[in-house]
Formats: structure tokens, sequence, C-alpha cells
């Protein structure tokens, strides 16, 4: 029964909870015995909350029982990528470089999952400063499907406790694809909702105008749930069928993923009307998006990469100083390709209520891969494998990641669905029938295989 | 490595103040000029002759 309590879904452990079927203590003590059964072999968390989590579970099952209809996560499990501020704790955001970010206050997001009754029991790893690549210092998280695999990043540590089944949810960050990456990779479902819909006050920032803060659940209905929790009030849905764009011919797909998303067009084209669109040019949004990124994340660093320069990981001193040499004049480009990227877009979308496409190229490399092959090309890996999401962070359109199949050596494939501004709901309305059509976010990884 | 690249790139370092030697690293100086010429291609294809909006961003008008 305890296993079952930590596999179950979000949705469904909190309805559960809400009977009185289960207490807030007997899910929390089934999330932490499977935590310390196999987060050593993963390494999900930075640091485990058990004492905190532990005095928020009195303190829920103290209140009396009318408070809790009006929380929709009282007693549910949720752990935090750990560049976001939870009260008490140091904030590591993956660096040794001393931020001395340990804050009384929790982030926005933080008090608005407590707000909602959620139980924070862990911060999560993450690639240093969500920048690329993990800090030495911290020892990668590992793919819960093939632990000699990575996770991809940022939200590393999020997205291997959710598929493990180490807790009902957790919170990460989107600038690029932080989100939605590591999520195909592991085969959970992973929302970056519209730009500004979940406040990022008290998240160390990478860049300004581009990070999200989002969660990352076993199922699309979880996901709606820890939304309405964290952002702005979603929007009801008509009854009327959707028109979703396809766009999943790209030039320079691994085949296994090209298979499974011609599978998944399939099953789109039995639900909603559907039509072959051609997404604005990938490559410019990913150029762009690092140019910016890159920019706005140097400013950030300026003093810290001045006086604790060695404490950074290689490559993201190398993308902080690459950020410091890039000229003015070039990012106010960027800017305006951002601009004309947006226009493209919205000329694409013309008619449609949604567009799915690719998530990553590939699936989960090896763990020590820097570089990986993508067709006839070989890249840098963090960068090959957001070859399809920066386009969505750059003009903000919602955008979330669902399981859609598995290669032969059984690693997850992902596929995005995005809407318009302001529609999250509307994504994850088609996510949530593409979902209900097929079994793939049914399947987790076993536990032998994460500890093996 | 394209040696005029490295010196235009080291003297618009040094004017930024920053320290040489953090700068003077060939992959570094290989992947601001990539990126650099990646996002100029685009801007000259893609914004072209486009004037600047009439409209300053930040405008309350």
């Amino acid at each position: 029964v305890t296993q079952e309590l930590a596999r179950a879904s979000l949705t469904e452990t909190s309805r559960l909870l809400q009977a009185d079927d289960v207490s807030p203590t007997e899910v929390l003590n089934s999330v932490l015995e499977r935590v310390h059964a196999l987060n050593p072999h993963l390494n999900a968390f930075v640091t485990i909350l058990e004492h905190q989590a532990r005095r928020s579970v009195t303190q829920l099952e103290s209140q009396p029982r009318s408070e809790r209809k009006n929380m929709p996560l009282w007693g549910v499990p949720i752990s935090i990528k750990d560049n976001i501020s939870v009260a008490g704790v140091t904030t590591s955001a993956g660096s040794r470089v001393p931020l001395g970010r340990r804050f009384d206050t929790d982030a926005a997001v933080t008090a608005r999952l407590r707000a909602a009754g959620a139980v924070v029991f862990a911060t999560t790893c993450l690639y240093e400063f969500a920048f690329g690549a993990p800090n030495p210092a911290y020892p990668p998280s590992r793919n819960p499907w093939s632990p000699t695999r990575s996770t991809a990043g940022s939200s590393s540590g999020s997205v291997a406790a959710v598929a493990a089944c180490l807790g009902h949810g957790s919170i990460g960050t989107d600038t690029g694809g932080s989100i939605r990456v590591p999520a195909s990779m592991c085969g959970v479902v992973g929302l970056k909702p519209t730009l500004g819909r979940v406040p990022t006050d008290g998240v160390v920032p990478v860049s300004w105008s581009l990070d999200h803060v989002g969660p990352i659940t076993r199922t699309v209905a979880d996901a709606r749930v820890m939304l309405a929790a964290i952002g702005a009030p979603l929007r009801v849905l008509g009854s009327r069928r959707l028109r979703v764009g396809i766009a999943l011919d790209a030039p320079a797909l691994d085949p296994h993923v090209r298979a499974a998303l011609s599978a998944a067009a399939a099953v789109f084209a039995g639900i909603h009307d559907v039509v072959e669109v051609k997404l604005p040019d990938m490559d410019v949004a990913r150029t762009v998006l690092w140019t910016i990124a890159s920019a706005e994340a140097a400013d950030y660093h300026r003093h810290f990469l001045e006086r604790y320069g060695p404490l950074y990981a290689p490559l993201v001193r190398r993308r902080l100083l690459r950020g410091r040499l890039l000229p003015a004049s070039d990012y106010v480009r960027a800017q305006r390709l951002r601009t004309a990227l947006t226009a493209d877009l919205e000329r694409v979308a013309d008619r449609l209520d949604a567009i799915a496409l690719p998530v990553s190229p590939v699936p989960a490399y090896a763990l020590d891969d820097r570089r990986v092959r993508v067709g006839d090309v070989v890249e840098d890996a963090s960068e090959a494998v957001t070859r399809f999401t920066p386009l969505f962070s750059l003009t903000g359109w919602p955008a979330v990641s669902v399981p859609c199949g598995l290669t032969p050596d059984r690693l997850p494939i992902g596929l995005q669905i995005v809407a318009r501004p302001g529609h999250d709901e509307t994504a994850l309305a088609i996510a949530e029938a593409y979902e209900q059509a097929t079994e793939w976010h049914r399947l987790r990884p076993p536990d032998e295989a994460v500890s093996a | 490595m394209n040696e005029d690249a490295r010196n235009a790139i080291l003297a618009h370092a040094e004017l930024l103040g920053l320290d040489r030697e953090q700068v003077d690293d060939p992959v570094l100086i290989e992947e601001t000029r990539a990126l650099l010429d990646a996002l100029r291609f685009a801007a000259e294809r893609d914004l072209g002759e486009t004037p600047l909006p009439a409209t300053p961003p930040h405008s309350q008008a």
C-alpha cells in the first residue's frame, strides 16, 4: 500500500487525502521511504527537508477539515528546484559560488504551493545556475530509465524525482527548454506556462526576460492542478473541435523519435482537425535565445564572475564570459529578431488553436557525453537537445511536453504542444486528449533499473 | 582560430575592463565568434533594411 501511495498520480492522491482515506503523514512516509531507498542511485535532490516537511504535515493535520477544500494540494509532497527560495534553506543554484542566498521568506511560487496545502519536502538538483551543465561539485542526476544516461537539464533532479515517484510533483524553471527537454528524456509531463503567468520572484535568474517557472508531473491533469495553484487563473474551454497544426517533419531527427512522432500525428488526426504547418527557423530562434540569455545572465553574474570565476563549471563560465563580450547592438538585434519571430509564429498559427512538434531531436544520451550526433551533425549536447524549444521561450507561448513513446532501449520520447499566450488550458486540453488516447504516461521506470 | 577575430575580441574585452587571461581562450573566442556570425547573418536576412519600430518598446502612447 505504501508503494502504491507514492506511485499514484497527484490528482488521485489528492482525492484520497481530501476524502480522509489516507493522511498526509502516510503519504509523506510513502514518499520518503522511496526517497531514502532510491535517491542515492539518482542524485535527484540537493536537500531533503524531512524535518520541515513533517512540521508542515503536523500543521495541516491540525487544521479544521473545512479549510482543506480550498487547498488543492493539501498534504501532497512536492519538491522544488534548488534555484527557487525555500524559507530557511540555502539555495545552491547547483553552484559552489556563494550567492549568500538563505532567505527567511519563500519565493512567490513556494509560498503559493504552501498556501495550496503542498508539503515541500526537498530541493532538487540542477545544472549550475540552470545554464548548461552540472557543476563538478554536484554529482549529476541520473535518468531513472537508465542510470547511465543523462536526464538533460537544467531541471534534472525534478524530472528524475517525478519519474521515479519520489514525490507527486516538482517545480522547475525553463529559460530555453529546461523543463520540457528533461521531462521528455524522463517520460514525464513538463509545462512551461505563458511567460509571466507564474511569478519569478525569489528565483535565481538566468535571463530576466526569458525565465519561466512551471510544474513537472506524471500526468497532464496533475500539471493543471499545480498550475492553477501557482499561476493566474485558467480560462474555461468550450467544447468545440480544436484545430491543431502538426510540425513533425523536422530535417534531423533520431529515427526512433521520428517514428514515435509520426505515430503521435496519427493519434492527433483521430481527435482534432489537423493540418501540417512549417514553423519559423528554429536555428535562428536558438541563436537569438542564446544571445539574449547569455547577455542577461552575464549581467546578473558580473560581480560573482569577477570574484569567483574559478568556482564555476568551465562551460558555464565560458557562456557567461561570452555574454559579457556581446556588443549591445547585437543584443538589440536579437531582441528585434525576437519580435520578428513572434510575428512569424502568429502567421503560422493563424486559425489554429495549437501546434504539435518534437521536444528533443534525440532521446537521453550517455551521462558523460558532451556532444551528440543529430542527423549528420555532431553538436554540443545541451544545444542540440534545445533545437525545438527556444522559439516558445522567446515568444512566451505556453508549451507542454508529454510522453509519446519509448525507443527499443526503453528511453522515453516527448511530444511538445504549444498554444497562444494565455491559452495554457488549450495546450493542456490537447495534451490530455492525447494522453487519454495512449498509454505512454502510464509507463514508469522499474525500481530495479533505477538501482541497477 | 582566426587571428583577426581573436585580436578584435581581445581589444573589445580590454575596452570592457575584462581580465585578458580570462578571455584569451580559443574555445570562448570561437564560440563567441560563431554566435555573433549566426546572429548577424539572421539579422541581415530577416531584418534587412526593416526600420526600427515607430513606437518605442516602452512607450505608453
